[in-house]
């Protein structure tokens, strides 16, 4: 197994009660940023590290590919921060599971999820953050 | 009739937008509302100098500037909102947005005095609005129009719709979902709404609803992102996510913002004070409460009880 290891000081900043503010700070690049497919094809198995991190979202994680398909992804992260971890989790189950809802559309966007999405992209195609 | 609708997709108004039209103009009505959209996302982006929210702010205290009618028209809805919400909602809100920005872009936040000087910046009643003229009484001054754009986006494409004889479609906008008439079989659309506590694939439900726009807000998938204009603080009220589901486009996301500023009981009993408003919010004990008239158009996932407010 390769073992691809960036030395990350992953500074999760937490989404913590107060003094956090959204607004406009790195929440229109954000909202714009496109998550991009990884072609798994091409992807030796093994364990893949990344992070994304912009303003003050961070997540890292650890993306096991077998057999050109993502098995698991673990969350790693320094601060035990609950929204993240509740994210995370959630994030880390619909990209594995891709569950599908029969509705038309949904009202109610996040932005949490897409940082911890483009971490997995960074792992997978081998972006420093 | 087309059976199959056209659909497309652009980024605006600080999101990614998506139109599935059918009809036999289904393409030419989606264009033109693509169209629409940049133009607005253009003139009321708080991100291009120049265009027209920074004309407008940066002549605050100074004579009136010169404006379109979309603009001129989404200000006096806004100001209406100000006035019902009682400043819950303010679309001068620019000032504290600013003093955030800049703290935070330093990796700090504001003090007391900070936020105390922008706050008194904050008052929607300082905008005058002519015949297409817009002022900002005082220096310093500004509107941010986030909390409303898509609002008005959503009525403006639904009267492009209406022109183009379109029969069905659904517009998405994220947080913001417009219905128009209903699913091609005559049923309902179905708009799930998110669960406020986790992340996007998961639902606490959804709603059936035809001919309005379903809004959904809420405290914690954006922390931060509504700042309560009385203590110039990131909101911090009972409401985990709140939805609002009404004929009025417009009015949608201003009542959103609203609520989670006031908290359930003075945000709900906003609701209820006003017409055509149905309702479901979160409080952050997890209790789910749906308007009346709503009650009967949710689906919740199982295990979901929901208290119904008259």
């Amino acid at each position: 197994m390769l073992r691809i290891v960036w030395i990350v000081l992953g500074v999760l900043f937490g989404l913590a009660v107060l003094g956090f503010f959204a607004a406009s700070i790195g929440l229109k690049s954000m909202k714009e940023m496109i998550i991009n497919e990884v072609d798994l094809s091409k992807l030796e198995d093994g364990v893949y590290t990344g992070r994304f991190h912009k303003v003050r979202w961070t997540y890292e994680v650890e993306v096991t590919v077998e057999n050109h398909k993502i098995v698991e992804i673990v969350t790693i992260s320094k601060t035990d921060d609950e929204h993240s971890r509740r994210v995370s989790a959630g994030a880390t189950e619909a990209i594995i599971a891709n569950q599908s809802v029969q509705i038309d559309a949904v009202s109610g966007a996040t932005v949490s999820t897409k940082a911890f999405q483009k971490a997995v992209e960074n792992a997978l195609t081998g972006t420093e953050d | 009739m087309r059976t199959v609708p056209y659909t497309c997709s652009i980024n605006a108004l600080g999101t990614n937008i998506s139109q599935r039209v059918y009809g036999i103009n289904a393409e030419a009505a989606a264009r033109q509302v693509n169209e629409q959209l940049l133009r607005l996302n253009y003139m009321w982006s708080p991100a291009i100098s120049g265009n027209v929210v920074d004309g407008i702010n940066i002549t605050a205290g100074g004579p009136p500037v010169c404006v379109d009618k979309d603009t001129t028209e989404v200000l006096s809805r806004a100001r209406q909102l100000g006035e019902c919400t009682n400043g819950a909602f303010d679309v001068t809100i620019e000032p504290l947005i600013r003093t955030w920005q800049g703290f935070l872009s330093q990796g700090q936040t504001p003090g007391q005095q900070d936020l105390i000087q922008a706050r008194s910046l904050v008052d929607f009643r300082d905008l005058c609005i002519g015949d297409c003229q817009v002022s900002l009484s005082r220096p310093g001054q500004g509107i941010n129009l986030g909390g409303i754009a898509k609002g008005f986006a959503a009525d403006m494409a639904r009267k492009i719709y209406e022109n183009h004889g379109i029969r069905y479609c659904l517009l998405n906008m994220g947080g913001h979902v417009l219905s128009f008439n209903t699913r091609p079989d005559g049923s309902d659309w179905k708009v799930g709404i998110t669960n406020p506590f986790s992340c996007e694939d998961e639902l606490v439900g959804y709603v059936e609803v035809a001919s309005c726009s379903v809004v959904t807000s809420g405290q914690y998938r954006q922390p931060g992102h509504i700042l309560d204009p009385g203590t110039g603080q990131p909101a911090d009220s009972d409401v985990a996510g709140i939805t609002i589901v009404t004929p009025r486009s417009v009015d949608g996301d201003a009542l959103a913002t609203a609520v989670i500023v006031l908290g359930m009981h003075k945000g709900l009993l906003l609701c209820r004070s006003l017409p055509d408003i149905d309702f479901l919010a979160v409080d952050t004990q997890g209790r789910v409460h749906v308007s009346a008239g709503l009650a009967s158009r949710w689906r919740g996932v199982p295990g979901t009880s929901i208290q119904i407010h008259q």
